[in-house]
């Protein structure tokens, strides 16, 4: 019996002449925390939304635990928990009233201590209108609709948007958790650190094809910085023109560099111009993205077809 | 915050357990809309009915027939009649007021909430698409029953505050109950056209826009019907033609024309679950759109197959 919990072939979707995903062969094994990661428009709600048999495909095939998405979406369903990625909830319910909903229509009712616990540890108060929620909490009762069915599969876009880092931290542990259990999450996001702490595999798509399949480890073991450096003396253009060092941004005495190699010779060529402070910023996927595959590789791939950025 | 360490209950819940809980929180959405058109029209028809006191005198010997192009505005035959009176006033009005109402619904509850994005966290729940259509029909059809319910009681009530006097022929309150909850199958008709037009077209204000043009011939092609020849050969085709209140007043529910009107709500509800099952939701696509992959003059797609690596 196949591993995979997850199995897509040659899955395409246009939306009229607009391209959705192209020929997406994806594989999530059971028990893992799979990222699906890609820029706003790659293709990931999309997807997403073909597993869940909410727009069907145009071409290919979709399976869950080895059922069609299409023509068994409702014996999928019964096992997996989806959070959309754009939550929209009835404004006028309360939010223990929702969550009473979403169970009453699932097969198995919640057990509803860890319910209390979920909310609990998300610090979420259910008892309030869902249209007095602040943006942040509608999400939080989206997780807990989405985790309290303890579902075999939960498929998460954007989990943690719009929540307080104190409260990603906690999804994120108890997404560990559900790991731990045997469970299996497809994990979508374009938020680097939060992919690189949970996820086992990340896959890598954009323009609606997935470029790449690749382990955490290989993706984190990328050096690469952001810095953001203020002077006194603005450097003179060119100065940082270093193999792996990229300038982003120049304005106001302040300059953007992305680094992946050549950190310690900036930091040289940096000091005599009195760097007056000095940030890294949090990178977010699409630069580690480019910063692997970058623009030839795509120029590559138009004309000889994707080779998956196996160099990289 | 500690680790989560609760054992799993399993506790099974069956389909019709679905059904009745996804109809329970519908109705629920829409109690303050019940009551709200509920009593306001009850209002308006307990207060018409009350006022014919006042107009019976005023109406002895007119004869509004005379003025044939009244006829556009709806059905005045006996006006001067108690039933007459209330027919004009109240059960012309009634099912086109509650007609909009559930366009508005109809509409909003597969359209609307496509729109919002509310649909979505429902539709991944295993519950079937037909299953989601029915039950929408359902909570619109209970709660047009239930506003229904109020302004039948409110006619009622009216019909027995009017003194002894007044002449009310052979009108019954129990007549004016019946006549009130017999506009049901219209007014779902035109509920489940929202419906079928909400799950079928991309957009909620297309769909509405449509519902409510076909209300609108429908009314006054009816009305019409009698003055222009033409009309009246397709008259079958305008679903006022299925219900009259004074009808119903005098002589009872017409049976044939109840069960053409469910009989086209029920294809109507037919056609409702065949088009969202085959609908794209949340993309605004019609049911049976498909989008065709780009083909270049070679044949092959237009954008190079890629390998996609696991």
């Amino acid at each position: 019996m196949s591993n995979n919990v997850i199995e897509t072939q040659g899955l395409t979707v246009y939306y009229g002449k607009h391209r959705g995903i192209v020929d997406l062969d994806l594989k999530v094994n059971k028990g893992e925390v799979f990222g699906f990661l890609g820029p706003n428009g790659a293709g990931k709600t999309t997807t997403l939304r073909v597993l869940m048999d909410i727009i069907r495909p145009t071409k290919g095939k979709a399976k869950i635990f080895g059922l069609d998405c299409q023509k068994q979406g409702v014996k999928i369903r019964e096992r997996v928990a989806y959070l959309p990625g754009e939550l929209s909830l009835p404004p006028n319910m309360r939010g223990h009233q929702f969550l009473d909903m979403v169970d009453a229509l699932r097969v198995e009712r919640s057990d509803s201590k860890f319910r209390g616990e979920l909310c609990e540890r998300l610090n979420f108060d259910a008892s309030r209108r869902i249209r007095d929620y602040s943006s942040g909490n509608k999400q939080k009762l989206g997780l807990v609709a989405s985790l309290m069915g303890r579902s075999e599969l939960l498929v998460l876009d954007e989990a943690t948007i719009g929540l307080d880092p104190l409260v990603q931290q906690t999804v994120l542990q108890i997404i560990d958790e559900t790991r731990q259990e045997g469970r299996t999450i497809f994990f979508c996001s374009h938020i680097l650190s939060e992919v690189q702490s949970v996820c086992d595999r990340v896959g890598i798509i954009r323009d609606g094809r997935l470029i790449k399949v690749e382990s955490v480890d290989t993706l984190t073991a990328q050096p690469f910085h952001r810095l953001r450096m203020r002077f006194e003396v603005m450097p003179e253009p060119g100065i940082f023109v270093l193999d792996g060092v990229r300038e982003l941004e120049r304005a106001d005495n302040t300059l953007v560099l992305e680094v992946q190699q050549n950190l310690s010779t900036v930091m040289e060529l940096a000091a005599p111009y009195k760097i007056l402070g000095l940030e890294t910023e949090p990178i977010t996927l699409e630069e580690v993205f480019l910063a692997f595959y970058g623009k030839n590789n795509r120029r590559k791939r138009s004309s000889h077809g994707d080779n998956g950025g196996e160099n990289a | 915050m500690g680790k989560i360490t609760v054992e799993k209950e399993v506790v099974t819940v069956t389909m019709e357990e679905k059904m009745l809980k996804l109809l329970y929180y519908e109705l629920r959405a829409r109690r303050w809309a019940m009551v709200g058109w509920g009593l306001g029209l009850a209002i308006f028809a307990g207060y018409v009915i009350i006022l014919f006191e006042d107009f019976s005198a005023q109406l002895s010997g007119f004869n509004i027939e005379d003025i044939a192009v009244y006829e556009f505005l709806g059905d005045f035959a006996d006006f001067s009649t108690f039933a007459g009176f209330v027919s004009a006033e109240v059960f012309i009005f009634l099912p086109v007021l509650l007609a909009v109402y559930t366009i508005i619904n109809g509409t909003g509850t597969l359209a609307g909430e496509e729109e919002s994005g509310r649909l979505e966290p429902i539709i991944a729940l295993p519950l079937p698409r037909w299953q989601l259509v029915i039950t929408k029909f359902l909570a619109l059809a209970v709660a047009i029953l239930v506003i229904l319910a109020i302004v039948a009681l409110a006619t009622v009530i009216a019909f027995y505050t009017l003194p002894d006097s007044v002449d009310t022929g052979s009108v019954e309150a129990a007549d004016l109950a019946i006549a009130t909850l017999a506009t049901w199958p219209l007014i779902m008709f035109f509920g489940t056209l929202g419906l079928f037009l909400g799950a079928f077209f991309p957009t909620r204000r297309s769909a509405a826009a449509t519902a409510t043009i076909v209300l609108v011939i429908g009314y006054f092609g009816n009305n019409l019907a009698g003055l222009i020849n033409f009309l009246g050969d397709i008259n079958f085709l305008f679903p006022f033609k299925y219900y009259s209140g004074r009808d119903t007043l005098l002589n009872g529910i017409n049976v044939e024309d109840t069960l053409i009107m469910l009989a086209a709500s029920a294809i109507l509800l037919t056609l409702a679950v065949l088009s969202f099952q085959r609908r794209n939701v949340t993309v605004g696509d019609w049911p049976w759109q498909r989008a065709r992959i780009p083909v270049s003059d070679e044949g092959s797609t237009e954008i190079p197959s890629g390998a996609a690596a696991d």
